[in-house]
């Protein structure tokens, strides 16, 4: 009776390598659909506050004029000669 | 015991087929928190109706305008949103809303934090008087199990926040929490447009 012929190496390493990827992307898939539920478990949002400040208006300067007061004062004596 | 490569190859293949029925189930159970329904065999109808969570700001933005600080009348301005303006703040819009944070979702927040961007220097500019407050309250009666910083209290910047609500309910007539907000400061404030973002967050 021939004997059964072994499985070769080559086989048993894509064999391995394939186990390892199919349990990590497994393990990547659920653990993002977990991921997503946790978000879940909170709610966020937000709100805007706003103001603009001016500069102050400048005074205006205060309005002037000028004017003159005149008068003579003379003395005495010319008013009694007068 | 030596073993054979076959017996290694038969023991991969059921690793890997028991690793595509880890998650296969993995999922399908995940799936099942979603709304789904059931009858069993005596009639009775079974509804999973998934939790749903959210939180808005039903009024979300307030806005004073532009103004500045009328000397001639006072050395500083407050402003707030229950209509306050002060004899110092010329051209401001006189604001009567505050934010409205609502609960749209179907489960209660143990608890709401809130939190500013910026503190009061920094969404005022330097200035020893800039002031930034809030004050929360219930917008709809029992929507609050406990209320916190219901006077004016300064606002927090730090993630997550202050916690303003703890059980904050879902009930349309009983969702609703009111914050509103105070700024106070002087003329020596820096002039130009000041904006900055409150956060409100809910836990479940």
């Amino acid at each position: 009776m021939a004997e059964k012929r072994d499985v070769s190496r080559a086989t048993i390493v894509v064999l391995v390598i394939l186990a390892v990827l199919i349990s990590l992307i497994s393990t990547w898939i659920v653990l993002v659909e977990v991921n997503q539920l946790s978000n879940a478990k909170t709610g966020k949002a937000s709100a805007t506050v706003k103001l603009n400040i001016q500069p102050a208006p400048e005074k205006p300067e205060p309005a002037s004029a000028t004017g003159n007061v005149v008068l003579n004062i003379k003395p005495r004596r010319e008013l009694q000669n007068a | 015991m030596d073993i054979s490569n076959r017996t290694l190859m038969w023991l991969l293949i059921l690793a890997i087929a028991i690793s595509l029925w880890g998650t296969m189930t993995s999922l399908s159970k995940l799936q099942r928190l979603s709304i789904t329904g059931a009858v069993s065999a005596n009639g009775t109808a079974q509804l999973y109706i998934n939790t749903s969570l959210g939180i808005i700001f039903a009024v979300d933005t307030v806005d004073w305008g532009s103004g500045y600080v009328n000397q001639s009348a006072a050395d500083w301005c407050l402003l707030n949103t229950t209509g306050g303006k002060t004899s110092g703040c010329a051209e401001f819009n006189t604001v009567t809303q505050g934010l409205v944070i609502e609960n749209t979702g179907n489960a209660v927040f143990s608890s709401v934090q809130l939190r500013s961007e910026k503190n009061a220097t920094e969404f005022l500019g330097e200035d020893c008087s800039a002031v930034f407050q809030w004050k929360i309250s219930e917008n709809e009666t029992g929507s609050c199990g406990t209320l916190h910083d219901t006077s004016w209290t300064d606002v927090n910047t730090s993630d997550p926040g202050t916690t303003i609500c703890e059980n904050f309910q879902f009930a349309n007539d009983q969702d609703s929490l009111l914050v509103d907000l105070q700024i106070n400061f002087t003329y020596q404030i820096p002039t130009g447009s000041k904006t900055t973002q409150l956060v409100v967050t809910g836990t479940q």
